[in-house]
């Protein structure tokens, strides 16, 4: 394989040489003799020009014309129209006479062959047309006009460049500025002088930390006249807490780390923050990148296992995931849905790490960089295993090792045979008890006149009880009477525990028809339907008889449906039981529920009752809703003698007060959640041809991608390795320290998060889109240095905010200007706007609102209305809670904050390796009149009087030093003056929250 | 700043790169003078202000666009096509019969009933003939204007990914929508407004909710801005200034922001973005007096509102939609986009048809009927449809067959179904492609959402090819590597 690391050279020579100088130096390689220079010649003269000119439509697969001309045997052969070359016959070479009419490559196709390529071609067919022995030509080779082959810049090595020289009295304070000074001074440009001490400290200290400084902090900072006084700033604010919020904040973007499901459902992932801990607190502990990488792949395969790295592995279930799609019973839909999620997830990897856009080359080869569309379903194979759920469950794990889990298990153990001990005797004690209704959930009269006496208004309420074991225990009669006009949509009477229990059983009016129905999702058929309408506004008198292997229907007394069942679904621990509804779909009845009787057997039913149903030695529960003025519903099935009842109820409720004692306990050592999703060993991968899930090709192995030698992409797994050492092996891959992409991708973003702009300013494409970086020596530099200083992030986020380079002024320079408006060569720092949640924290920061409280559970300012979707109505509150840092707040794909919204804040549901930064006039009226805005202008003025007391000069001094960092201009504070005079501070509060100055880094 | 400031705030710079170079190119062409003038004055309101967004990055369309404007009644749920739109007599042959020969059945909720006739009678209208069920008996004068695609294939039988299909050309979240992409694409006729405004279901918004109107990763002004249709709650948040500041309060405050603000900008001449944040903010005062006139309906007559069934109470909330969309479009919106129903749930608020699709149908077709057919007559005597596209679809059709044996109801289909435009540059009353003999596949020119995306931009003057943002290593268009123009519906 080393003829690869000629193609630079030889590229360099067939670029760059004069004309002349190429001839005499191809005659003269073809006056040599000897296998090895005639391989040369090959190399240099006649493989470039194939590549570049012909194996885009005369590749391996689907040649045009038939034609392959990737090896010497089908190039003699030919195609359609014969023999492409004769070997020592140029006139007789049809391939020659193509293209020396022009007529190959096709017409439009740039770039054209030189003439001098065509005549050293002609020499080569006249010399014999020498092919080097086994050689395989492939259009991924050498980099062209249209795309990147493997000889791109991103995918050779890494060495560590020279640190150039830089003349006069440049300010070089690293070799940072060396780089940057010595492109600068190639385009006669200078650097802007140093930023003033002020400028720097708040610069500094929103760049690193997302917060301004405080007035404190900056006067400290102008006193201090050490010369180290910015190195031990710069030691201070890498220390803080704070800098790992901030920084996660970036990492969380391109994870596209979100905290709710997205698509139909948009669940929230309660235990989803624990990534976002994992990130934060990597970026504080300043975690080697290597590692860091390591985890996220692959931290439940590593030895020794920690919490910590279980906890990167959040990474891989970090974006959305369409819980319907799975679930559907169509198999093509799951199929579609998993493949979809693999391409987000391989598009997620690949970018975040690699910087290149493997997900592309799902359906075919890609279009501009050399990966294959095997690479791609190799890839898939190494993360084939990972998925969010097991069907239905979600993959919220304890992050234990091992060791731990068993030794936790162990200690539980006693408490929690205890609590099942309890458990079970109070079951028993419970299924003895009568249970008490209540009516839940009203918006109306919660009885009316009923069959007798009153019944459940159904149409405004619903009713709840806890459930009894017997409830749930075949054989059973159940009755009710109800009266219901609504035939349109469902209308539940009666329901038995959660759909989703083995047990649950429920009395409803099917949608359409109104007919009595019966749903017994434990069982087979698990829907029975009478045909008998109901929902006729009458009274009618309905019963369920099971007996666990028939169901009975009856109304008025009358049998209209009998079904054997099978049960397919264990029976699950006691719920509730609802009147008039289930609430946990918010299904409702518009009628009313009479009379509900539950009897243990079966009971028989030969009339319709005409008088009120009566509790006898077989009732489980009888709720008759003739209680007015009351919410509670008594059971009326209180048929025990009245000592035992005491005495049933005495033991209750010493069980009842022990248990949740028991239950605090084992809750309060138990394994806390993360979400981390579900892992399996998945089936051999194959490709798919044009990626359709119906047509699989080839089977792959795990594998990295082709294009990269060194470390080599080929791990030798094979397709029954366990998936965890897959992840294993390519995570070594990537931190291999002779990676090409690894560490230049990361060190470019520590670049863009500083600068705003990357040396390559696609952070996440190092691919052909990438083009040339603007300073290659410095990126392999940073890079070389990250590897060496054993991948520390805050080592080379120190480099660069130390450099004089970043320390530079915001000041413009019209003939810099000119020549880079870009300012791609950084003859200046640029001002930015500040991210929208700096720009939020940073408010809560000079109201003295914020809450520095850091991690744990999520903020969520809202309420969530389940209606199928998850429904986020967003609230605005105040509360300490509500004013924590804003990569604390829920990240949820439809609840998001539309205040971030308009300050550019990405949906969490995809990459987004930067931000943008607009200005609209929907931003301005947030900035104008949102309440969290008006609420900080607000507290900002409290805070000043209660700090400053009544003096307008000293409380607008005062507000804009907070602001600001530095203290008004004398138009300036008397332009506030006037306005507090007039309108009060909370007005000069809320312009210094909306001026540009408060919300740009400079 | 000023070149580099054009791609921090509209796109990445070799967009910006090749637009330039495509618009000195195409003025050389000699591209229409209508483009042409327009823009040049987005060029001009571009300058220095770029709050007001004005000039998309095509700086002028491909071609010499047909429709202005476009407004997608979007009826989520699923919609069946064979109860609606699409009449196959023959099914009424083979009612009550198992489909066969068509392969595996695989609905949603896999379980294949089967074949039955439509619910509702079809008869035959305008001088088109064209069949349309009694289940809209407004919509059915109107269907001369119309253009019809019987064979229309989306890839996804869950809901939240058909409609973020139709929405933005993918399935999965986080992708702009087609009005999204017009607004990138061709900037904004009227500053004081949106440029894409969603005006969702009175009773809730649609699966997969605010996701539908993303910006995706186009920048952000690009985003839907979704009107409140509750009445009585301001359409678009934050506009009115609070109670509890004065307006002397707020003029003067706005007024020394103004000042500090233009001066820190003169401290960085170049970064225009600093100018842009002035204008922004005189832009915001304006949309306080702009919107709320566009939603004040008192100056429409009676007759008018009428028209569109703002006098009944049951097609009164969607008759105001679509009165507001017409009021929008009047007033520059380019790109208005109703939903006709919310999301699931019982009883149903939207198309989705499981159980019992008389009864769900007959709900939803009363709430569409009359206004959406108002709101086509209302267009067509003011001349509106001449270059205003209406677009109406749901996110797939429903299964010829019933949902299990002796149901009543139908489940989601996405094989076949029928999308209807009308206006702007189309053939009226022409019906494209044809389902087969029971509406399950296309017989003939089967038309995926991306080629209904092509021909919706081809009507707007872009080549859909040429509409792209660089995004994560892609340039990213709506239709993706797919979709073609159909010629054939073109007048």
């Amino acid at each position: 394989m080393s003829y690869r690391f000629c193609w630079p050279l030889a590229l360099f020579l067939v670029l760059t040489w004069p004309e002349c100088s190429l001839a005499e130096d191809v005659a003269k390689l073809e006056r040599t003799s000897g296998r090895a220079s005639q391989d040369a010649v090959f190399e240099e003269t006649v493989a470039p020009v194939l590549v570049r000119h012909c194996l885009a439509c005369h590749g391996d697969s689907d040649p045009r014309g038939g034609l392959v001309l990737t090896n010497r045997d089908s190039l003699v052969k030919g195609g359609e129209s014969g023999a492409a070359i004769t070997p020592g016959h140029p006139e007789k070479s049809l391939l020659l006479e193509r293209l020396n009419d022009g007529s190959m490559p096709p017409e439009g196709r740039q770039p054209r062959p030189a003439a001098e390529e065509i005549a050293a071609f002609r020499r080569w067919i006249a010399a014999g047309a020498h092919w080097p022995e086994g050689r395989v030509l492939s259009a991924f080779e050498f980099t062209t006009r249209q795309r990147a082959g493997r000889d791109w810049w991103s995918l050779q090595p890494v060495s560590r460049p020279p640190v150039p020289a830089v003349a006069g009295h440049a300010d070089v304070r690293n070799p940072i500025d060396a780089f940057i000074q010595a492109r600068l001074a190639e385009h006669q440009l200078k650097a802007a002088p140093p930023a003033g001490r002020r400028t720097l400290i708040r610069r500094l200290s929103l760049d690193l930390t997302g917060l301004p400084p405080t007035v404190a902090e900056v006067e400290a900072f102008l006193a201090d006249a050490s010369p180290d006084a910015y190195d031990r700033l710069v030691n201070r604010l890498l220390a803080s807490p704070h800098y790992g919020e901030r920084q996660a904040r970036f990492w969380l973007d391109i994870v596209r780390y979100t905290e709710s499901d997205g698509f139909e459902n948009d669940k929230f992932r309660p235990h989803a923050w624990r990534y976002r801990d994992y990130v934060i607190g990597a970026f504080n502990d300043d975690r080697p990148y290597n590692q860091f990488v390591l985890q996220q792949l692959a931290g439940d395969a590593v030895a020794p296992l920690r919490q910590q790295s279980i906890l990167g592995t959040g990474f891989l279930v970090a974006g959305p995931w369409d819980e319907v799609q799975n679930v559907s019973a169509s198999k093509a839909e799951r199929s579609r849905a998993h493949e979809e999620q693999l391409e987000e997830l391989l598009g997620t990897i690949s970018q975040t790490f690699l910087g290149l856009t493997v997900n592309c080359a799902r359906c075919h080869d890609h279009k501009f960089d050399p990966i294959l569309q095997a690479d791609y379903y190799r890839m898939k194979a190494v993360f084939d295993g990972v998925d969010h759920a097991e069907g239905r469950k979600v993959g919220n794990r304890p992050f234990f090792t091992p060791e731990q889990s068993a030794r936790h298990a162990a200690q539980l153990a006693p408490l929690r045979k205890e609590l099942a001990g309890k458990k079970k005797l109070l079951a028993d004690i419970e299924s003895r008890l009568p249970s008490v209704a209540e009516s839940v959930e009203q918006q109306g009269a919660i009885v009316a006149e009923g069959r007798f006496g009153t019944a459940l208004n159904a149409a405004y309420t619903m009713a709840a009880s806890r459930s009894q074991p017997g409830f749930q225990q075949p054989p059973l009669t159940v009755e009710c009477f109800v009266r219901c006009g609504r035939p349109d949509s469902f209308n539940v009477f009666v329901a038995q525990n959660e759909k989703s229990a083995g047990d649950h059983w429920e009395l409803y009016s099917y949608s359409g028809k109104g007919d009595f129905s019966v749903y017994l999702p434990g069982y087979q058929p698990s829907t029975i339907r009478s045909g008998k309408t109901v929902t006729d506004s009458q009274w009618h008198y309905l019963a369920m008889q099971f007996d666990g292997s028939r169901v009975r229907l009856l109304v008025d007394a009358q049998q209209v449906a009998d079904v054997a069942v099978t049960r397919k679904k264990e029976p699950a621990a006691p719920g509730q039981l609802w009147f008039g509804g289930y609430l946990p779909q918010k299904i409702g009845c518009d009628g009313l529920v009479d009379d509900v009787r539950i009897s243990r057997g079966i009971r028989s039913i030969d009339a319709v009752p005409t008088e009120p149903l009566k509790a006898d030695e077989t009732t489980l529960g009888l709720w008759s809703f003739d209680t007015a003025g009351t919410r509670r519903f008594p059971n009326r099935a209180a048929e025990v003698p009245s000592d035992q009842l005491k005495l049933l109820l005495n033991q209750r409720d010493e069980l009842v007060a022990r248990i949740p004692e028991i239950e605090r306990k084992i809750e309060s050592q138990q394994l806390p959640l993360a979400y981390l999703g579900h892992r399996r060993q998945p089936p051999p991968t194959h490709v798919l041809l044009r990626g359709d899930i119906s047509s699989p090709g080839d089977a792959v192995l795990p594998r990295a991608l082709s294009a990269i030698d060194a470390p080599s992409s080929d791990f030798g797994l094979s397709a029954d390795t366990p998936e965890a050492q897959r992840r294993l092996e390519f995570a070594r891959w990537l931190t291999d320290g002779r990676h090409p992409l690894t560490a230049r991708v990361m060190v470019n973003r520590l670049w863009q998060w500083r600068f705003g702009t990357g040396l390559v300013q696609t952070s996440s494409d190092f691919g052909f889109h990438a083009g040339q970086p603007s300073h290659p020596e410095l990126l392999d530099w940073l890079a070389a240095e990250f590897v060496e200083s054993g991948w520390s992030v805050k080592h080379i986020q120190r480099l660069i905010v130390t450099s004089a380079t970043w320390r530079q002024s915001a000041a413009a320079n019209l003939t810099a200007a000119q020549r880079d408006a870009d300012n791609r060569l950084l003859w200046r720092f640029r001002p930015r706007r500040l991210e929208g949640e700096i720009v939020r924290d940073a408010m809560l920061s000079v109201s003295g609102e914020l809450n520095t409280r850091p991690g744990g559970p999520s903020f969520q300012p809202w309420k969530v209305e389940v209606f199928n979707t998850h429904f986020y109505h967003l609230f605005d509150s105040g509360e300490p809670e509500y004013n924590r840092r804003s990569v604390y707040r829920g990240n949820v794909i439809t609840g998001r904050d539309p205040l971030l919204d308009v300050l550019d804040c990405p949906s969490p549901a995809v990459t987004t390796p930067d931000r943008r930064s607009t200005v609209t006039a929907p931003q301005a009226l947030a900035l104008m009149n949102d309440s969290f805005v008006q609420r900080q202008a607000r507290r900002f003025a409290e805070r000043i009087v209660e700090s400053i007391g009544q003096h307008p000069a000293a409380q607008v001094e005062q507000a804009v030093r907070r602001a600001w960092g530095r203290p008004p201009t004398g138009s300036e504070q008397r332009a506030l003056m006037q306005l507090v005079a007039q309108h009060g501070l909370e007005q000069a509060c809320w312009v210094l929250l909306n001026s540009s100055e408060f919300l740009y880094l400079q | 700043m000023s070149s580099s400031t054009d791609y921090t705030m509209f796109d990445n710079p070799r967009q910006v790169l090749l637009d330039r170079r495509r618009f000195l190119t195409s003025t050389a062409s000699g591209l229409g003078a209508v483009a042409l003038s327009s823009l040049l004055c987005r060029e001009g309101l571009a300058g220095g202000s770029a709050a007001s967004g004005a000039a998309g990055p095509l700086s002028a369309t491909h071609h010499v666009p047909r429709a202005r404007r476009v407004i997608h009644v979007f009826s989520p749920g699923g919609v069946s096509h064979v109860d609606t739109f699409d009449y196959r007599p023959e099914l009424n042959r083979m009612d009550g019969r198992k489909l066969t020969g068509k392969g595996q059945l695989d609905p949603f909720f896999g379980r294949p009933g089967v074949l039955r006739k439509s619910f509702f009678p079809f008869r035959q209208y305008g001088e088109s003939g064209t069949w349309v069920s009694d289940l809209f008996p407004h919509l059915a004068t109107c269907v001369d204007d119309l253009t019809f695609f019987h064979a229309v294939v989306t890839k996804s039988s869950s809901h939240t990914p058909a409609c973020f299909q139709m929405n933005t050309g993918f399935t999965q979240a986080g992708y702009p929508g087609l009005g999204s992409w017009l607004s990138y694409g061709l900037g904004t006729m009227n500053e004081e407004l949106p440029t894409f405004v969603v005006l969702p279901d009175h009773r809730g918004l649609p699966n997969g909710g605010t996701n539908n109107w993303t910006n995706g990763f186009l920048p952000a002004r690009h985003q839907g801005t979704a009107f409140s249709t509750k009445q009585n709650t301001s359409p678009v948040p934050n506009l009115a200034t609070p109670e509890s500041v004065s307006p002397r309060a707020r003029s003067q405050a706005l007024e020394t922001l103004a000042g500090f603000n233009r001066n820190f900008a003169r401290r960085h001449p170049g970064d225009d973005e600093l100018a842009a944040r002035i204008a922004a903010y005189e832009l915001a005062a304006r949309m306080q007096t702009s919107i709320p006139e566009a939603v004040d309906f008192r100056t429409e007559t009676r007759e008018t509102q009428q028209l569109y069934g703002m006098d009944d109470e049951r097609t009164a909330g969607f008759a105001r939609n679509c009165l507001l969309a017409r009021r929008l479009i009047e007033r520059g919106v380019q790109f208005v986009q109703l939903y006709n129903g919310g999301a699931l749930g019982s009883p149903r608020i939207n198309w989705d048809a499981h159980e019992d699709l008389v009864r769900n149908h007959n709900n939803q077709g009363i709430l569409l009927d009359r206004p959406l057919a108002g709101l086509l007559q209302d267009l067509k005597r003011r001349g509106m449809l001449e270059d205003t596209l209406v677009l109406w679809t749901s996110e797939f059709g429903r299964t010829p067959f019933t949902q299990g044996e002796g149901g009543l109801g139908r489940d989601h289909h996405p094989l076949c179904f029928t999308v209807w435009m009308a206006g702007a540059g189309l053939k009226p009353g022409l019906h494209y492609g044809q389902s087969d003999e029971v509406g399950y596949q296309p017989a003939e020119n089967a038309t995926t959402v991306y080629d209904l995306h092509a021909t919706i931009l081809h009507l707007l003057g872009i080549d859909h090819e040429r509409l792209t943002y660089y995004h994560n290593g892609i340039d990213r268009r709506l239709t993706d590597v797919h979709g073609h123009v159909i010629q054939d519906v073109l007048a």
